[in-house]
């Protein structure tokens, strides 16, 4: 019985991970097509009215709204993307460690990710002030 | 779409590589420049490849180039057990015994079993006494190279087959190129417009529809990765170097991470200067200001609040650590203590001599205080038989082939001269093998190089009896009787 339910647990385990790597590619095939429009209406020759497509109709709408209409749908994809890959991470983890009984230490994954940028800047230089 | 590929932030990641532990790193290196392997010369200690020991910590009698000295070899490999486990910075050790006794081998075998991940830094005493820097701070940068700071890179990246590239030209040829890449993975296809910079970048890679890349987001720098697949019968004939690659699955923009170990003394280099971390290439770092450290510390004290970095406290080697002088001895007191230090393994081949800088005479040449912090380890002469496996494995190394009688008189010789002198005969003794065009080095060959080139003993002996006829021999009579009137002074 126990065994049934370990490995019912492993399934929904499995399960979430595959849905959120289908979700992820599905955010950013959105998240392209939305770059796509945005560079199409911007620059010197765009339009002053856009065809929008909302939920199974075209609105005609100004540019601009379009534009921010996008841009705060691309911030949030990029939220999301970020939210999953996280918990895709965590329940990987999760995973191994049902299946194996230990996750195999990657040392410094765990970290705090950063940008190579970070390493520069740090300090004021006195001759600089 | 791209950031302006920069250059600058190029040279950085190969910066980071050298300490990194990831084997993928992408965005560095292109398909043109293979990748290049460590230099491998063979050197003194080249055949050392660990401490020999095994999983109780207790030394095999001969492994990993390794022979006897097993109770140094025991504690050396205690002190590692401590040091992966993060448990003493800001210790010291001394290794003491005698010429040739293997106390840089075991240091070459500790920095060996350390492996990658962990700073270790070798350096001579000697070394530190320079006119372009001042003592101490050659003795901070060493102990900053010995102390990683464990970070992990996050960095956006954009993966994919390319499916066509299309550039526009303006019919005269003139002003800005446009154009623009169509990229797909197994699950999707978009296309990105290019710029004047992207355009030129994918020429200098020389993209063709079919070649899966990569493109780093925040820099723009683009690497092939190799040919899909499903492209590999368009041409005939295509070069050996050609790669085929799978045609990337799922999304566009991937993130990768990577972990590296940066050391301080580079975090340092960086922001030291206005030009920033190229003067790590150029080596000329100058001295670095106290206020830079400073903050510096600070900083990375903030990472790991953060929980973005981690410290790994590394290995600091001195060698000939008899030849610091007090001024450094009272440094190094100090820059233990500092809860940023690194384990500091010193050796030293002296008996009870002079300190450096002084008219004392201590243990080791080292202060007592000093020599209260540390850890002693003592190493031991070797055995004949102990000899004779070293000889052997050095013969290996250096691709010889000896006679089992030439190994016994070699052995004889390393006994009665220096190990040194004997390793050094090996070589020496297979050249004279060689022009005899004999395959393997005979007793007739050492004996030969033995009387070419004179041990130490010998040398002594000869300038004994030929003192006469050397230049200058009054004044050596004037030095030794110097000599011999400081040390009745000392005494």
């Amino acid at each position: 019985m126990q065994f049934l339910q370990d490995q019912a647990e492993l399934e929904r385990l499995a399960e979430d991970i595959l849905i959120q790597k289908q979700l992820i590619i599905d955010l950013d095939r959105r998240r392209n097509d939305n770059r796509v429009a945005l560079r199409s209406i911007s620059g010197p020759s765009a339009p002053q009215k856009t065809h929008f497509f909302a939920g199974g109709l075209f609105i005609k709408l100004p540019t601009p709204s379009v534009k921010s209409f996008l841009s705060t749908d691309q911030a949030n994809i990029d939220a999301e993307i970020d939210r999953l890959r996280t918990s895709m991470k965590a329940q990987s983890r999760e995973l191994e460690l049902l299946e194996k009984g230990a996750v195999k230490a990657n040392i410094g994954f765990d970290l705090k990710g950063m940008r190579r940028e970070d390493l520069q800047g740090i300090a004021k230089h006195p001759s600089m002030q | 779409m791209f950031s302006q590929p920069v250059a600058i932030s190029h040279a950085s990641v190969r910066v980071l590589q050298a300490a990194s532990i990831s084997t993928t790193v992408p965005g560095s290196g292109n398909a043109d420049a293979k990748e290049l392997t460590r230099m491998e010369r063979i050197g003194a200690h080249s055949h050392i490849r660990g401490l020999g020991l095994d999983d109780a910590l207790e030394a095999r009698a001969t492994s990993q180039g390794m022979v006897g000295q097993l109770q140094a070899r025991k504690a050396a490999g205690v002190i590692l057990e401590m040091i992966k486990d993060g448990q003493i910075a800001g210790r010291a050790i001394l290794m003491a015994g005698a010429p040739g006794t293997g106390k840089t081998a075991i240091a070459m075998g500790m920095a060996q079993a350390l492996g990658t991940d962990v700073p270790f830094t070798m350096l001579a005493a000697s070394e530190i006494f320079s006119l372009e820097m001042s003592k101490t701070e050659a003795l901070t940068q060493a102990f900053r190279k010995s102390i990683g700071v464990r970070i992990k890179e996050e960095t956006e990246l954009i993966e994919g087959e390319v499916v066509e590239v299309q550039v526009d030209r303006s019919a005269t040829g003139a002003g800005a190129k446009t154009g623009k890449l169509t990229l797909k993975t197994t699950d999707m296809e978009t296309i990105y417009d290019l710029g004047q910079k992207m355009i030129e970048a994918l020429n200098k890679e020389k993209v063709s529809a079919g070649d899966v890349i990569t493109i780093d987001k925040a820099s723009g720098k683009i690497s092939k990765l190799g040919r899909s697949f499903s492209r590999a019968k368009d041409y005939d004939a295509m070069g050996s170097d050609t790669r085929f690659v799978q045609c990337p699955e799922g999304e566009l923009q991937k993130r990768k991470e990577m972990v590296h170990t940066v050391t301080l003394h580079e975090i340092d280099v960086i922001n030291s200067r206005t030009q920033g971390f190229l003067a790590l290439f150029s080596g000329d770092t100058g001295e670095i200001k106290s206020e830079v450290r400073d903050q510096i510390n600070s900083k990375v004290a903030e990472w790991r609040e953060e929980g973005k970095a981690d410290i790994v406290p590394g290995v600091l080697f001195i060698d000939e650590v008899h030849m610091l002088d007090i001024e450094c001895f009272s440094f190094l007191n100090r820059a233990l203590e500092d809860d940023m230090s690194p384990v500091v393994i010193m050796a030293s081949n002296r008996g009870i001599t002079r300190i450096r800088g002084t008219n004392y005479t201590s243990p080791h040449g080292l202060p007592i205080d000093l020599l209260d912090r540390l850890l002693i380890i003592s190493t031991s002469p070797y055995t004949e038989k102990e000899v004779k496996h070293i000889l052997s494995i050095r013969c290996e190394e250096e691709d010889v082939d000896m006679t089992e009688d030439a190994k016994d008189i070699l052995t004889k010789i390393g006994m009665e001269t220096s190990l040194r002198y004997s390793i050094h005969l090996i070589t020496a003794a297979s050249l004279v093998a060689t022009k005899r065009k004999a395959t393997e080095v005979d007793v007739q060959d050492i004996k030969r190089v033995y009387s070419l080139f004179l041990d130490e003993k010998r040398s002594v002996q000869y300038l004994k009896e030929f003192q006469q006829q050397f230049m200058f021999n009054d004044f050596t009579d004037e030095s030794e009787k110097a000599a011999a009137d400081a040390s009745a002074m000392d005494l």
